[in-house]
């Protein structure tokens, strides 16, 4: 499904930040890419979703066969890649259902489908609304503006469960958050996961804490732009035990 | 002074009756010859030259047929919904064509029928007639219209004013005047439409002046969509009582040159005004929004939000200013503007002033000037939307906060309906 091959970046200011990221991530996997602040694991998550100011010196992103470092943001979100932000942003006087229904009909529009008319779209918020055992209220609020942290980071997993991609990419969703918070968003992926059973994630973090209640089926150290060393579930526990320091390449 | 526009004015008053009006035009005329066109050398003009107001024209429209105005006014109309209509046509009142559901509890009268204690009350609203457009509005008014609730009566409907522009009043000046007296606890909500059949260079003063008694409630918005070759001045002057609420609009989308100047005195304990704008402006359209909200009386409270979107090489100014008095303590004042260019080409000046001699006050200004949000760009994008899509979106929420801010229901929908109309063009 994605393929990363040698993958080098650099921000525009020049400073590398990727330096040779090779990642293979097949359709019903999870995967756990853990990695201290400025290892670059939000730059792989930003580079994924199509922000601009990367300059990319090397290497290769492939999605289902596609070229993605050649497609824009939008088309990205089309062809099924959904990054949940470390850092919703707020959209004041955007409404949370206007907004959400406009994304659905692009994707759709994008992959040649009927846009779904307002009470349809409704009737598919209401399902996934139940079907997360979410309050309504948020979606008929303007996008993020006012939400807590908690509420932000919910409100992502509440996108990704209407737009449906085939993979996510969640960037430190854990972070910041209560264990109630934390078990929300961990339910609201392991339900995705279960319902579309061949979608993909990849879970970025920091801390072992998440994947106690998202089980990951593979986990990626990430030091100084590489992943230095993949792994099952138990390389996390490892990892939580040892520290980062006993994986830097120094150390290997 | 020999400005030939001016000279038609002189020349229509010689022709008229004497009356208690004609005395004030006579002297609004010595003012504004005596002041001269106001140009960048003054400060409340120092970023729209007065002059090119003045300089396109010729003289005095003309008042006549509506017949192709007629369609643009039942589309407008169609969207609005059940509401009274007043049609002024090149600035002259047509009452034979704004009988629509007028109300018995509505009185409207041309100046012509005013009797002498009314006229008396014509162009007396605080500091409008220190403005020198204003002014010559009164010097060259000939037709106003005069809209007075009764105390007590609220309108269920709103007023709609169609302010029509057609083809005889190219390269001349038209003069619109609205004098609204709304009486103890009475209330009522207006709109007012410029609509122009005209896309040429014409010069638009219009001016509205309103008197809010005790208890009283009026909600004037006004939807500039004048031509995109007009210069257009509009003022609005209003003078509230004590518990009272007055909230002044102006959407400017259309004029090639704008300036609306608000003039809001709260003369009444306990009141309420709140002034809101919008513009949306493309090409090299230019608005000049220039604001005093005075409190002269303790308790009350004041709102303001003015916001401004700007691409090409399109111009906005806001000078806004709140004045509070020393004996208007415990006085509560919001005052915002914000703009958002939409190309490096595009500029925004912004002057908040406050004038504060009360010391136990409540006053805050803030003035923004941004781009569109980058980041928020990215979010959309990365939800599937597309950029052309995502910028109208922003733009849209950036907007339509003043849209939402209007104290009238109905007219929300067609805000917001000729919001998209613009946004779709920038």
């Amino acid at each position: 499904m994605l393929k990363i091959e040698g993958l080098h970046a650099a921000v525009e200011e020049g400073q590398e930040i990727l330096k040779g990221l090779n990642l293979e991530v097949n359709p019903g996997e999870v995967h756990a890419i853990m990695g201290l602040n400025g290892s670059g694991k939000s730059t792989l998550a930003n580079i994924l979703a199509g922000k601009e100011g990367y300059d990319i010196t090397a290497g290769s992103v492939h999605f289902e066969g596609d070229d993605l470092l050649e497609l824009d943001p939008e088309e990205r979100a089309g062809k099924g890649i959904f990054l949940a932000f470390q850092y919703p942003v707020e959209l004041p006087g955007v409404l949370g259902t206007f907004f959400l229904r406009t994304a659905y009909n692009s994707i759709r529009t994008f992959r040649g489908e009927e846009k779904l008319g307002v009470r349809e779209f409704n009737d598919l918020l209401t399902a996934k609304l139940k079907l997360l055992d979410f309050d309504a209220s948020f979606t008929r609020r303007a996008v993020n503006e006012g939400f807590s942290g908690g509420e932000k980071k919910r409100n992502e997993i509440f996108q990704m469960a209407v737009l449906n991609p085939k993979l996510a990419i969640l960037d430190e969703t854990d972070s910041g958050l209560d264990i109630d918070a934390l078990q929300v968003v961990a339910h609201g992926v392991n339900t995705l996961m279960k319902e579309n059973p061949g979608n993909a994630v990849i879970l970025i973090t920091h801390y072992q804490r998440l994947l106690n209640y998202v089980e990951p089926d593979f986990v990626h150290v990430m030091i100084d732009g590489k992943i230095v060393k993949t792994g099952g579930k138990e390389l996390a526990l490892e990892l939580e035990q040892k520290g980062y320091a006993a994986f830097s390449p120094a150390a290997v | 002074m020999g400005i030939e526009p001016l000279e038609s004015i002189r020349s229509q008053l010689d022709a008229m009756p004497g009356s208690v009006l004609l005395e004030r035009q006579l002297a609004a005329l010595q003012y504004v010859e005596e002041s001269g066109i106001p140009g960048r050398h003054l400060e409340t003009w120092k970023y729209t030259d007065g002059k090119t107001f003045i300089t396109q024209t010729t003289g005095i429209a003309t008042n006549t047929d509506l017949a192709p105005l007629k369609s643009l006014q039942e589309s407008y109309l169609a969207e609005l919904g059940d509401c009274y209509t007043l049609v002024l046509l090149n600035g002259f009142f047509q009452k034979e064509n704004s009988t629509r559901s007028v109300p018995e509890e509505l009185e409207v009268l041309s100046f012509a029928e005013a009797d002498a204690a009314l006229l008396e009350k014509i162009g007396n609203t605080p500091k409008l007639g220190e403005s020198v457009f204003a002014s010559l509005n009164l010097a060259g008014n000939s037709s106003g219209v005069i809209l007075r609730v009764p105390a007590g009566v609220t309108l269920t409907k709103p007023i709609v004013i169609f302010s029509c522009v057609t083809e005889a009043a190219k390269t001349q000046m038209i003069f619109p005047r609205i004098f609204v007296d709304i009486a103890e606890s009475a209330s009522a909500r207006i709109i007012e439409i410029a609509v122009s059949e005209l896309q040429a260079e014409y010069s638009s003063f219009t001016v509205v002046e309103g008197l809010v008694a005790r208890n009283a409630r009026l909600s004037y918005i006004q939807i500039n969509q004048h031509s995109a070759a007009a210069s257009v001045f509009n003022a609005f002057g209003t003078e509230q009582d004590s518990d009272s609420t007055v909230q002044t609009g102006v959407f400017s989308f259309g004029g090639k040159t704008t300036r609306n100047e608000i003039y809001s005195t709260i003369s009444g304990q306990n009141a309420r005004s709140e002034i809101v704008g919008l513009a949306v402006l493309s090409d090299s359209q230019q608005v000049d929004n220039h604001t005093v909200l005075d409190h002269a009386v303790p308790h009350c409270e004041s709102f303001e939000l003015v916001k401004g979107v700007y691409s090409d090489s399109a111009k906005g100014t806001f000078d806004g200013t709140i004045i509070v008095r020393p004996d208007a303590q415990k006085t509560n004042a919001i005052q915002s503007n914000q703009s958002l260019l939409l190309s490096d080409r595009a500029t925004s000046n912004a002057k908040p002033q406050l004038k504060i001699w009360a010391d136990d006050v409540k006053c805050t200004h803030g003035a923004t000037v941004g781009q569109l949000d980058e980041t928020g760009m990215f979010y959309l994008r990365s939800r599937g939307i597309s950029e052309v899509d995502a910028r109208t979106m922003l733009i849209h929420a950036f907007a339509s906060e003043v849209v939402s801010a209007v104290d009238q229901g109905g007219l929300k929908t067609i805000l917001e309906s000729m919001l998209t109309t613009k946004l779709a063009d920038l």
